[in-house]
């Protein structure tokens, strides 16, 4: 029973009255059966007529419809519930009516969406209505459309759901409406313009010359054409209303219109209003505003990426923006920007430049290049300046370190190899601009801060010495500044000079890690000497108490002697490690005698096969020199000494300058100079005094001691002049240089030579710049080739004497002539 | 007035003692090294033979290894017996 209850209501939910009532009646029936006992079957029969629908139930249903559609598009409130409304669509559907509603619905809802958007037409005229209120009015239109749509949908779901789904012809009826709105905004726009304002009637012109493009003038091609407008209005800085805009690029994405009729037109308009904005900015911005105002732009057009474009124009905007505003301008930008900025150290800036350039294609080489001339002319200037020598290095330091900031804070630092090679090339060609003046003057600064300044801790030198390494680094001629840094080292050494021994090794082994250890075995041969030197002192002193001692135990006139001994202490130098010295024949006093023959005794006879050669000029002595003032120590240097041993006899003896030079023998210019230094110096240091009085010594020049001789302390450095940088010295040094690479040029053109047996000067020329390090004159490389012929290593070809045969003419023809005498011996 | 020297700080350089500048087999400067050594110095010495020719020590043992009869090794400057000198 209850499965026949059941199976009554199992019935599809959509059927008429009639039938339920049948079923309740039978039910009834059954019920009642029970109630009075009898054993009665239940029975249901079908109806005995089919039931039928009220005749113009179709056309009711619709009328009850189309009113409530009305009611919502109008706007007013809808007569009958939605419940009821929804069960008619269903009615109509079960009963297969669902495709005259839907064409009914379809009517009802291009009728209304005509009359709307026809408002629109009419209300915006292109030119004359300010787009913001019109647009507004789009939009309003818009959301009343969807707001409808959604409602009438939702009223006609069943229809929506159930037929329009089975059919694969019809839209849903949301597509519907937005098919319906598009199409409308397309014709109304065409269809009331004819008649329109004189405006019009010139834009509909211009859309029938277009013949197909008919949607020109089309009410969509308005709204994206004061969308257009009203987002110039935004970049010209005008507040606009974003929300607006937000909501009708949805309305043109829900339409299917913003990718074919709204971004292309977007794009352009972009480009157009950047590349005037771009040539107009560059003539009234400097270069700093400008990079400033072309990334504001940028950020706003990332945000209105965010606020109301869709996400996937990103790409294309910031593009258009790119090749437009900034693109064109790059190369301009970095040509009058770079140099101030750098100059001007503005990190930010320079950054800025940067990013932005590497945002053009190829924009990056362009600045790298850039940046790489800046600093060749910086530099080179720097290098250049002949009167700022002093402070070149220092200079060259701090422009470093400037590039550095700017490498790694604005142009990407290590991650950018292509700007850090550029760097590197712009400071090699800098300091190459001289030959070789920067190698000298870097190893004379070395000097300089190797002998020690005050207040300038170990570390901060260690860091001092590896910026100078990095200049060094770009050096050239290595070895000018190897030669210049030896004889400052030796100076240094030998006098005792060097602030601390611990830096001067770091800074040798420094240059070792960067040049090789060829470069660098001398400087080390000369501490080991050093070391060397003060170790056998140790073993000489040992050797002369045992022998003291013995003479004394001997009984020997040696004792008495002994206190009055002098103090010697000897550096022996290996030849090849240190410079060479000028070989000086000077008198040694009688007292030194006897020290010098002991320890060249002891010597030899430790060192088998070695011979030693004093070095006069770079010997020093501490004299103890009774004046009438008072008794003084003086420190000098050998020749100082020998020079003011001459005064030694009687009170106050006067000597001629030739006398001195004849008792003393030392070199002339020397002599001069050691005179000067003891008679012209500073006026607290004079311990001679010469006549006639000037600064210069004459050959004239009678010497007599400073009687008035006095200074505060008890021992004092007399200056030497000897020991300065003299401009012979540097000039010396400069020469050995050139000599050296004299056979460098040799080896090379030999080498070259060897390899490819016949070559033509020019050639050779290029050859050589490759192989050799430093720069070559070809001049130079002219007297190389003509002592190498000279020498027979090479010879001129006898056809074309600008090209070189290796080997000497002599071998060739004897070669030849035996190739001839053997193939005479065969025919014969 | 009377000047005395307390103390002496000299300077001098030791060279071989050898009578020749160059050595004469390779012809370098005794100063200098023999072809096959890089750094002059204690590591490539000259060496003496009885006729008080010197060359560099590198240079005459090759020299004298090449020389096939072992009993008869002579100086190549004279032509003497070749002995080292003490």
């Amino acid at each position: 029973m209850s499965a026949a209850a059941s199976s009554s209501q199992s019935r599809p939910a959509g059927l008429v009255m009639s039938s339920r009532n049948a079923t309740v009646q039978g039910n009834n029936r059954g019920n009642n059966g029970a109630a009075g006992g009898s054993n009665k079957k239940m029975v249901i029969r079908p109806f005995k007529v089919q039931p039928k629908l009220p005749e113009n139930f179709e056309d009711a249903t619709w009328e009850v419809l189309r009113q409530a559609v009305v009611a919502v598009q109008s706007k007013t409130a809808v007569a009958i519930s939605y419940e009821e409304l929804y069960r008619a669509v269903e009615n109509l559907c079960v009963h297969k009516m669902g495709a005259r509603l839907y064409d009914r619905l379809r009517m009802e809802c291009a009728r209304h969406v005509a009359a709307v958007v026809g408002t629109l037409a009419s209300g915006g005229v292109e030119g004359f209505m300010d787009p913001a209120l019109f647009l507004a009015k789009v939009d309003d239109v818009w959301q009343d459309h969807c707001e409808h749509m959604l409602t009438i949908r939702n009223i006609f779901l069943y229809m929506d759901r159930s037929f329009v789904m089975q059919t694969s012809a019809l839209q849903p009826i949301w597509d519907m409406g937005l098919t319906l709105f598009r199409l409308e905004l397309a014709a109304q726009g065409r269809g009331l313009q004819r008649p329109g304002a004189a405006g019009g009637v010139q834009a509909a012109a211009a859309g029938a010359g277009e013949g197909g493009v008919a949607g020109n003038t089309g009410l969509d091609i308005k709204i994206v054409k004061g969308m257009l407008r009203v987002m110039e209005r935004q970049r010209n800085g005008e507040a606009v209303n974003l929300a607006l805009l937000r909501s009708l690029v949805r309305m043109l994405g829900s339409l299917g219109l913003y990718k074919p009729l709204f971004l292309r037109a977007f794009l352009e308009d972009t480009e157009r209003y950047f590349a005037v904005e771009g040539t107009k900015k560059m003539e009234s911005l400097d270069v700093v505003a400008f990079l400033l105002h072309v990334e504001r732009r940028l950020g706003e057009a990332e945000e209105s990426v965010v606020h109301y474009l869709e996400p996937g124009t990103r790409k294309a905007l910031i593009t258009a923006v790119e090749s437009r505003l900034l693109a064109p301008h790059v190369t301009a930008l970095i040509d009058k920007g770079l140099t101030p900025l750098m100059d001007a150290q503005r990190v930010e800036d320079v950054r800025r430049l940067y990013q932005l350039a590497c945002r053009k294609p190829g924009g990056a080489e362009e600045l790298k290049a850039a940046f790489n001339a800046y600093i060749r002319r910086r530099g080179g200037e720097l290098v250049g300046d002949d009167a700022r020598e002093k402070e070149m290095i220092e200079d060259l330091l701090a422009f470093k370190d400037k590039c550095d900031v700017i490498l790694s804070e604005a142009l990407g630092g290590r991650s950018n190899p292509a700007c850090l090679a550029a760097m590197k090339d712009g400071f090699e060609f800098a300091l190459n601009v001289r030959p070789s003046r920067p190698a000298e003057l870097l190893a004379k600064f070395l000097d300089a801060k190797l002998k020690g300044e005050k207040g300038v801790s170990e570390g901060e030198m260690e860091g001092l010495l590896d910026r100078i390494m990095v200049l060094f680094r770009y050096v050239g001629s290595k070895d000018v500044f190897e030669a210049f840094y030896k004889k400052d080292l030796a100076k240094r050494l030998l006098l005792g000079r060097s602030a601390s021994a611990d830096l001067e090794r770091s800074m040798v082994a420094k240059l070792k890690a960067e040049c090789g250890a060829t470069f660098t075995n001398k400087f080390e041969g000369m501490f080991k000497d050093m070391d060397l030197s003060r170790e056998l002192m140790g073993n000489y002193a040992q050797f002369l108490g045992t022998t003291a001692a013995g003479e004394k135990a001997g009984g020997r006139e040696g004792g008495r002697e002994g206190g009055r001994e002098v103090e010697t202490s000897v550096h022996v130098l290996t030849t090849g490690y240190w410079p060479a010295y000028p070989s000086s024949d000077v008198v040694v006093p009688p007292v030194l005698e006897p020290h010098m023959a002991r320890f060249s005794a002891y010597y030899t006879g430790k060192y088998q096969g070695r011979r030693l050669v004093w070095q006069h000029s770079l010997g020093t002595c501490v004299i103890k020199a009774r004046f009438p003032l008072g008794t003084k120590e003086l420190s000098v240097s050998f020749f100082q000494a020998i020079v003011l041993l001459c005064f030694n006899d009687g009170e106050s003896p006067r000597v001629a300058f030739t006398d001195i030079k004849a008792a003393t023998r030392i070199e002339d210019g020397e002599l001069r100079r050691t005179l000067q230094s003891l008679a012209c110096g500073k006026i607290n240091q004079r311990v001679l005094q010469k006549e006639p009085k000037g600064k210069d010594v004459e050959d004239n020049d009678v010497f007599s001691l400073n009687a008035g001789f006095t200074h505060k302390l008890y021992r004092i450095k007399i200056n030497t002049i000897q020991l300065k940088e003299t401009v012979e010295e540097n000039d010396k040094t400069h020469a050995e240089v050139h000599r050296d690479r004299q056979y460098q040029i040799d080896a090379a053109i030999v080498r070259i030579m060897k390899a490819r047996k016949k070559l033509s000067h020019n050639l050779l020329l290029s050859e050589l710049f490759g192989q050799l390090k430093f720069s070559v004159v070809p001049v130079d490389v002219k007297r190389r080739v003509e002592s190498l012929i000279e020498r027979d290593y090479l010879c001129r070809d006898d056809i074309n004497p600008s090209v070189y045969n290796y080997g000497s003419r002599k071998l060739r023809i004897l070669s030849a002539y035996s190739e001839t005498c053997k193939s005479d011996d065969k025919e014969g | 007035m009377k000047v005395k020297i307390k103390r002496w700080h000299a300077v001098a350089t030791w060279q071989w003692d050898v009578n020749d500048e160059r050595c004469g087999i390779c012809y370098t400067a005794f100063e200098a090294c023999c072809p096959d050594c890089h750094i002059p110095g204690d590591d490539c010495p000259p060496v003496w033979g009885g006729c008080n020719h010197a060359f560099h020590m590198h240079c005459i043992m090759k020299w004298l290894n090449s020389q096939q009869n072992a009993n008869k090794q002579t100086c190549p400057a004279c032509r003497q017996k070749w002995e080292f000198r003490a």
